[in-house]
This record gives structure tokens, C-alpha cells and sequence, in this order.
């Protein structure tokens, strides 16, 4: 199990609604796997020329990771991921039925990219604004809108259909976009370009 | 563009969508019902959380969570209002407002010599059970928990706070040349460019680092004047004369400061902590009758106006009796 000296500590007769563990691995995905998104995507990409299944391959490699870490967590969060990543894409290499001509480069050649840099240990505020600015930027047009009267001006969705001139459930809508084009710009395209 | 063509577009969207886009789809609009609803309720809560019990659910939605919490920062840029051509709304005012404003008319008529000397400040209140977010000039923000009153220099140069009572969560930016001072029962913390938590309790007051460097000194005129600097993890008790430091791992702290999400996580809490502690956020007061019931311990995420979901634990998990009576909910064998 993970470290639970302190939750074990006088903890008897504790009943559990939820395990104690999921919230430390929730909070260590957040913060030290999520910032590796950037690497993972260019791994994909870099080894597998069918690079729309990106979302596809994160997905599964996040499962492998959060179950794997649920029953023994690792010591060194990078190695532990690209392991995964590393082993996912070769089994679907191998399960793969045609493999398309230069899907990939050499399987023995899979591996982490050198040139990713690691996660910044320690995301400075005023970096952080630039960034999301800048992932901002990227939305597309009524999502942007829609999450700049939310998250800068406040508004609430009623407020922001009345603002945009449409219904609340399109306002629901560019939200969700937003979030995932945001999420995606955040994570999965680089601290820096 | 009309509804019409929204929905035709949301429609196509989600059917050309692969299985991780419809999931992210899915995670999404969970986040946007449990963040945006007006009217979220336990039983939402309780089916959000049946589905966020499946991993592959959970990390689509932690992922898209993260970046929803990071967009919040975004309110940085929202223009700071002017106190005096903008004031906030008088009804959502607390009573506690109106007083510290009326203190502020009489002191400055009996002395307005003396009153004017000093930096202007602004008074920020929550009611029990409200919480507000408070976006300086300069892109710091504080969190006001329940039943808290912040003071604030209106003067952008001098960055200073007094936490007269309950608790607040600092971000602050750091600028070298106007640190950032927080005086709160006779205590000082100055930011070295941080993230920190204030809280005053009955006989000390409680700050908790969580990123960056902050220093904490005890009152001048104590017997010994003592100061501390915190790293991230530590949480600092100061009483009138002692500083207590304690450690913890930085996972930990999330759960310092979930009130901001409107939830409270415990983690091998008694009960009669967690009720301690869900007082704070509601006018309705658990009683906990028993010292044998005061010593069960649970784990378990409770929203802050959760006195139901707290009452249901009792009930079901540890099998206890509830009885309400005026304002009361007492908890027994």
C-alpha cells in the first residue's frame, strides 16, 4: 500500500467511506503525471503515424498508470509513465493487424524523446497567467467567449447567454468545448512551443 | 448563431467523437453540472460520485478538472472595482459590515486627523456559510471562508491585511520592493511570494504554507518575540507567546484548502471534529451528546452545508440516533 503511517496512526477503529489512498493518488496525477502530458503526446507522435488516436493513447496510458499506482506507487513518477506509455505502444504495434508502412520507425527504437523537458517543478504565477492567456488564445472563437465571461468576468451561464444572444444549453456547450481545448493546450501541448 | 445551429454542431461533435474525446465529452459536462448547477444537490453528488468510481471515468475527469482550476486564475484579469465609485451590493452585505462601516464614520468624525494618517482600509465580511474571493490589482487573490472579516489597504503600494477573524487563503504575487504583510491576532506574516492559509482559532491562530517561502512573527510585546519561516507542508500554531510547527506532506494540504471547493475532506477525523468544523459553515449546530460517540473516526468528503450527508454517515455507518430540535441536530447512542 502507499504511505499510511499517518492515517494509521490511533486509526482502529476508523471506517472508511473512501479510500484514503485514492485522494494521494488523485492529487499525485494532477500534479506529476498530467504535466507529462506534453511529452507523451510528442512520444505518440513521434512513433505512430496515425496521430489522430492521441487522445486514445493518453487515455489508456493515464488507466494503466492510476490503476498501477492505486496497487504500488512508484518512486519516480517520469520512468514509471514512459514505461507505460513504452509498453502500450508496443503491444498495439504488435496487435495491430496491418501495420501501416512506417507506423513505426523501429520498435526497438522506442523511446522517451531526450529533448522533452521535464515538468517545471514549480509553475511561477505570473507564468501561469501568460500560459493560460495563451492557451486562451488557441480556443475556438464562441468557446473563448464564452470562458472568458465565465472565468473573467464572472458571469454565470444565464448572464453569458444573454450576453452571447443564445440559449443556456449552447452555453453549456462552448464550455465544454472550451474546457477540453483548454485542458489540451494546458497539458498536452507544451510549456512552451 | 442561433440555438438551432448549436445543437446541430454540439450533435455532430459528439457522434464523430473517438472513445476518449466522448469520454472527455462526458467528464465535461459532469464538471460544468457540478460547478455551474444552481441547484446541485447530494443526490447528484452521491450519483457524480458512483461514476467517478470507475478509473477510466475518473482520470478524464480529474484531468479536465485540474485545467478548470487553473483556468480560475483567469480572474486575475478581471478590473478590480473601485471602492468608492462601485461598492458591492448592501444586501449581500452581512450586518457585521455595516457596523465595522459605521465604526469607520465615527472614528473618522472624533479623530479624522488621526484616522486620515492611516492607510485607508477596505472591510470584506462573509456571513456563516458564505465564502468570497477577493482579486487585488496585481493579480493576488484572497479566499474569505465562512464567517470571516478581512481588512484590506486600499492603497495598491502598501500590501497589507488584517485578518480580524476566521480564515482566508492568500495567493499571493510576489514583489520584492511591497511584500505583503497579514497581521492577524497580534501576529505577522510576510509573503515571500507564497500560497498560505490564515486561520484564527479560540486561543491561537493557525497558518499553513503550501507553496513558496512566508515568515511568521509572534506579537512585539510578547515576553519573547519570536519569527518563523515556513516551507511548504508546514503549518505554524502561534499563541501569544509560542510558535508550534508541524509537517506534512504536501498531498495533505489540498484538503487545508477544499472549503474553496465547497467541500470538507476528513481523514481519520473524529466526529467530534468534523462536526466542530461543519459549525462553522452552518447556522443549524451539531451536537455530539456522548464522549464515546465525540471519538469515532471516519474518512469521508462532506460538502460544507452537509449537516444531511453527516447525519446520514451517523446513522448508517456508525448506526447512531438523530434527533433535531431547535436549530439543533444531536447526534447520540
Amino acid at each position: 500500500m502507499t504511505d499510511t503511517s499517518e492515517a494509521d496512526r490511533g486509526n482502529a477503529g476508523a471506517r472508511s467511506l473512501e479510500m484514503i489512498a485514492r485522494a494521494d493518488i488523485d492529487a499525485w496525477f494532477v500534479r506529476e503525471v498530467l504535466p507529462l502530458e506534453a511529452a507523451l503526446t510528442q512520444y505518440f507522435r513521434h512513433n505512430w503515424r496515425d496521430a489522430a488516436g492521441v487522445a486514445d493513447f493518453l487515455q489508456d496510458v493515464y488507466l494503466r498508470v492510476y490503476e498501477a499506482a492505486a496497487k504500488d506507487f512508484p518512486k519516480s513518477t517520469r520512468p514509471f509513465v514512459f514505461t507505460i506509455a513504452h509498453n502500450l505502444l508496443v503491444d498495439r504495434v504488435r496487435r495491430a493487424k496491418v501495420i501501416p508502412l512506417e507506423a513505426v520507425e523501429n520498435l526497438e527504437a522506442l523511446n522517451a524523446p531526450a529533448d522533452v523537458p521535464g515538468p517545471e517543478a514549480h509553475a511561477v504565477a505570473r507564468d501561469e497567467l501568460r500560459r493560460l492567456e495563451a492557451a486562451l488564445e488557441k480556443l475556438p472563437p464562441r468557446a473563448r467567449q464564452a470562458f472568458a465571461l465565465h472565468h473573467i468576468e464572472g458571469l454565470t451561464v444565464r448572464e453569458i447567454a444573454q450576453r452571447m444572444s443564445i440559449g443556456e444549453r449552447g452555453v453549456t456547450w462552448h464550455l465544454n468545448e472550451g474546457l477540453r481545448a483548454l485542458a489540451t493546450a494546458l497539458y498536452g501541448e507544451g510549456e512552451k512551443p | 448563431m442561433s440555438d438551432k445551429v448549436t445543437t446541430d454542431l454540439e450533435r455532430e461533435t459528439r457522434a464523430a467523437a473517438g472513445p476518449a474525446e466522448a469520454l472527455r465529452i462526458e467528464a465535461a459536462d459532469r464538471i460544468l453540472a457540478r460547478r455551474l448547477s444552481p441547484d446541485w444537490n447530494e443526490d447528484d453528488q452521491r450519483e457524480l460520485d458512483a461514476w467517478l468510481k470507475d478509473p477510466a471515468n475518473r482520470i478524464a475527469y480529474l484531468r479536465l478538472d485540474a485545467a478548470w482550476d487553473r483556468a480560475g486564475r483567469l480572474e486575475a484579469f478581471r478590473p478590480l472595482k473601485r471602492p468608492v465609485t462601485a461598492p458591492a451590493p448592501q444586501s449581500r452585505r452581512p450586518l457585521i459590515f455595516k457596523f465595522a462601516a459605521a465604526a469607520v464614520v465615527v472614528a473618522a468624525i472624533v479623530a479624522s486627523s488621526v484616522y486620515l494618517s492611516q492607510p485607508s482600509m477596505r472591510t470584506y465580511a462573509t456571513a456563516v456559510g458564505e465564502r468570497q474571493t477577493i482579486t487585488l490589482t496585481d493579480g493576488s487573490t484572497i479566499a474569505l471562508n465562512t464567517n470571516s472579516v478581512l481588512k484590506l489597504s486600499a492603497n495598491a503600494n502598501a500590501r497589507m491585511a488584517v485578518l480580524e477573524r476566521g480564515e482566508a487563503f492568500f495567493q499571493i504575487r510576489h514583489d520584492a520592493q511591497h511584500p505583503f504583510i497579514v497581521t492577524a491576532a497580534g501576529h505577522r506574516i510576510t509573503d515571500l511570494g507564497t500560497k498560505f492559509i490564515v486561520r484564527e482559532e479560540t486561543d491561537a491562530l493557525k497558518v499553513t504554507l503550501i507553496e513558496g517561502r512566508a515568515r511568521i512573527e509572534t506579537s512585539g510585546n510578547a515576553a519573547k518575540h519570536r519569527a518563523a519561516d515556513l516551507t511548504p507542508g508546514e503549518t505554524v500554531i502561534a499563541s501569544a507567546d509560542a510558535l508550534k510547527t508541524t509537517m506534512r506532506p504536501v498531498t495533505k494540504l489540498k484538503n487545508e484548502a477544499s472549503w474553496q471547493r465547497g467541500v470538507l475532506v476528513f481523514e481519520n477525523a473524529t466526529l467530534a471534529d468534523a462536526a466542530r468544523e461543519l459549525n462553522r459553515y452552518n447556522t443549524q449546530k451539531l451536537v455530539i451528546a456522548d464522549a464515546s460517540v465525540a471519538k469515532l473516526t471516519f474518512d469521508a468528503t462532506i460538502p460544507t452545508n452537509g449537516i444531511q450527508t453527516f447525519t446520514r454517515v451517523a446513522q448508517q455507518v456508525f448506526g447512531l440516533r438523530i434527533e433535531r430540535r431547535d436549530g439543533e441536530v444531536i447526534v447520540s447512542r
